[in-house]
């Protein structure tokens, strides 16, 4: 007879942790076979029957895709891109969303929705009037037109998020400061901010995810390979009759590393700012 | 005080006038744009640029690769935005589109002046032509890469069967190297992307249907041999090959090869650099398709990339003396060696490495073969591209689901591109 605690044991265990380990499964094996598929040699990723760990290990495709495969360029490419246009959003989305939280003023609701109304159109439909736009500028093959555009495309989604998160924090905070002396901008970065941190971890984390991944506009609007991107770099490793398994995953590895390493160290704010902007919102 | 300031004054004219008129003496710069950058062709496009560019001193050429996933969609906005490289290189499929927005310079009176022009293959300048309604000359081909089997030898030879060399050998050897339960199949199908351009080559090649529209303009891939041939080919599938064939593209298709879960694949030269990558020479060979029912070889025109010179070129003789350049014989035959595919430069074919080159030799000794007529694929009609890439892959997905039949299929496939013909035809 089970007695009533191990019931329960196996109760939470069919119902808790197993569907969590066939998730993590699921999620994790992708991933798993991408590090392991840039840690076996050329032959062994092809060959049958299929071999679960490297063996040997080698090294030479990160060597091969960094050296020779171009990953070091595309790498600080996409690193400089990423970081100078979430920096950008960041402060933009939070001056917006605080404007939107805390200020009344005229068309503030007709303003929301046409923030919310340019997610709607498909980022395809804007390549050529952007790339006519940013030719005329001789903008074209500089990482100023990805900036640029990635910024324009986060805001509207971030100001919005925000401004829920600024709505959830009492505006009695920053008049209690104003009170004390303090003008608006002081009482904005000493008492607001810091409170606002989760949030500003969220769409910072959400900006940068989503400018380190892009590349439709990242290939249309780089034409050289000193220019390109990671994502772009990742697909000249797939050729019209070859594939670079090797280098394509070392790659892929690479790619994952910054935002991994990112995630690990911003999780605890992304996942309090998520739910704190869920839920007051 | 004043004498220092007009004595640095004239320095400084001096020097802007030195720098300017160092910028107004530099070479042009073409840049040209390579469709399918990799490692397996960068590299040898590389070193044929910096030869040309040692080679004289009227203009640098610089190159520049695009993912091959995502060539057409960048020149496609490198057209309309009029942004385009100098020179190109591009799959002639694409053509048609092109020359109907007037973005490439006719290529007739370089080419006719040019005392090598004798040495580049006649057919394929042939269909070159043909994408133009007047056929002038807008793209020249450099290498193909032609439609053939490739077989894993070793397989074969485990099994104790020889390389099939007839339609009804290759469906036998389908069966007997087939081990279902152990996940080994004697084919592997190709029921994804690209399917049924590697279809066409195999229909007509078994028919021996020699063009692509009758006398009356109707498309003949409809035609009963094309029936009958795709019938069996169809009902090997699931038996003889893995169910997962039916999403099949290039990349599975050719794991599936060299990894030995497949003995045979349909397919081009252009794939011997991964089999030589993956496998040891005596494992696998290149085998033409067999001779048609009606005793001849008829292939389709293969896969034929070329250079071309865009209108937005300010330089389009420097470009023409590049274009040149790589289809000498020197370069045209560095380049093809490298990559494996066929080079249009005649003279480059009685060189060692041809002879060498089992694929390569296999391939044109069959197009050599007097029983042998390319038929012309109707790269030239606007809708070819959305009717092979958009429209018949998932008929023939369902086709191999059993949603559909063969005869339904072949009728829709060939409905859409008489169609598209007669259009073509009363638009001239």
């Amino acid at each position: 007879m089970i007695s009533l605690r191990q019931n329960k044991n196996l109760k939470k265990f069919l119902c808790l942790y197993l569907p969590l380990i066939i998730a993590s499964i699921w999620t994790l094996f992708p991933l798993y076979w991408t590090v392991i598929t840039s840690l076996k040699t050329s032959n062994q990723i092809v060959s049958k029957p299929i071999t679960y760990f490297p063996s040997p290990v080698v090294l030479e495709h990160y060597a091969k895709a960094w050296n020779v495969g171009g990953f070091s360029r595309y790498f600080l490419n996409s690193l400089f891109v990423s970081l100078v246009s979430t920096l950008f959003t960041v402060v933009f989305a939070t001056m917006d969303g605080y404007a939107m939280a805390r200020y009344k003023f005229k068309g503030k609701y007709l303003f929301l929705i046409l923030l919310l109304c340019t997610q709607f159109v498909p980022t395809a439909m804007l390549i050529i009037p952007l790339f006519v736009i940013y030719n005329k500028l001789s903008m074209i093959n500089t990482p100023w037109s990805l900036i640029i555009t990635y910024i324009t495309f986060h805001i509207p989604f971030n100001a919005t998020l925000m401004s829920t998160f600024i709505k959830g924090i009492p505006d009695s905070l920053e008049e209690a400061a104003m009170v004390d002396g303090c003008s608006r901008k002081q009482a904005f970065a000493h008492v607001l901010l810091p409170v606002l941190l989760p949030g500003v971890a969220a769409i910072s984390a959400y900006s940068f995810i989503s400018s380190w991944n892009e590349y439709l506009y990242a290939l249309m609007f780089t034409t050289s390979s000193r220019n390109y991107t990671l994502p772009v770099g990742l697909s000249m490793m797939i050729g019209e009759y070859s594939i670079n398994y090797g280098q394509l995953t070392a790659g892929s590895v690479i790619a994952l590393c910054p935002v991994v390493l990112m995630f690990m160290y911003v999780q605890k704010f992304m996942v309090s700012g998520l739910s704190a902007g869920a839920v007051k919102g | 005080m004043k004498r220092k300031k007009l004595f640095v004054c004239c320095i400084l004219l001096f020097a802007c006038t030195f720098a300017f008129a160092q910028g107004k003496s530099e070479k042009p710069t073409l840049t040209f744009w390579d469709e399918n950058a990799g490692e397996t062709r960068t590299p040898y496009y590389q070193e044929l640029i910096n030869r040309f560019n040692s080679s004289q001193n009227r203009v640098t050429v610089i190159y520049e690769g695009i993912p091959s996933s995502s060539a057409k969609e960048k020149y496609d906005v490198a057209i309309a935005t009029k942004t385009t490289p100098d020179i190109g290189h591009c799959n002639a499929a694409w053509g048609s589109n092109w020359l109907a927005q007037e973005c490439l310079v006719p290529l007739d009176n370089y080419f006719d002046s040019w005392p090598e022009s004798a040495d580049i293959n006649k057919n394929y300048l042939t269909l070159n032509r043909n994408l133009d309604s007047q056929n002038r000359l807008f793209l020249i081909t450099d290498t193909v890469s032609t439609p053939l089997m490739w077989v894993r030898t070793d397989l074969l030879k485990n099994a104790g069967i020889g390389i099939p060399r007839t339609w009804d050998e290759f469906f036998n050897a389908v069966k007997v190297l087939s081990d279902k339960k152990n996940g080994f199949y004697g084919f592997s199908l190709r029921g994804g992307s690209g399917s049924c351009v590697e279809l066409q080559h195999v229909l007509y090649a078994y028919s021996g249907i020699p063009t692509y529209f009758d006398k009356n303009g109707k498309c003949t891939i409809n035609a009963p041999e094309h029936v009958e041939f795709l019938k069996k080919l169809v009902s090997l599938y699931n038996v003889y090959t893995s169910e997962s064939d039916i999403t099949n593209g290039y990349k599975e298709m050719v794991a599936a090869f060299d990894g030995g879960s497949a003995a045979m694949i349909f397919h081009n030269t252009g794939s011997k650099a991964e089999h030589a990558n993956a496998l040891k020479p005596d494992q696998y060979q290149a085998v033409s398709f067999p001779v048609s029912k009606q005793g001849t070889y008829s292939y389709t025109a293969g896969s034929q990339g070329g250079y071309c010179i865009f209108t937005t070129c300010k330089y389009p003789d420097e470009a023409w003396e590049f274009i040149k350049f790589m289809l000498s014989e020197e370069s045209n035959s560095y380049f093809n060696e490298k990559i494996g595919q066929i080079p249009m430069n005649n003279k480059v074919l009685s060189e060692n490495w041809v002879a060498a080159s089992q694929c390569t030799s296999e391939a044109l000794s069959t197009l050599a073969n007097p029983q042998c007529h390319l038929v012309e694929q109707p790269k030239y009609l606007p809708e070819y591209s959305k009717i092979m890439n958009t429209l018949t892959p998932p008929n023939f997905q369902a086709v191999l689901a059993g949603e559909m039949t063969v005869e339904k299929f072949l009728d829709t496939w060939a409905d859409a591109f008489t169609e598209a013909y007669a259009k073509y035809k009363t638009g001239k």
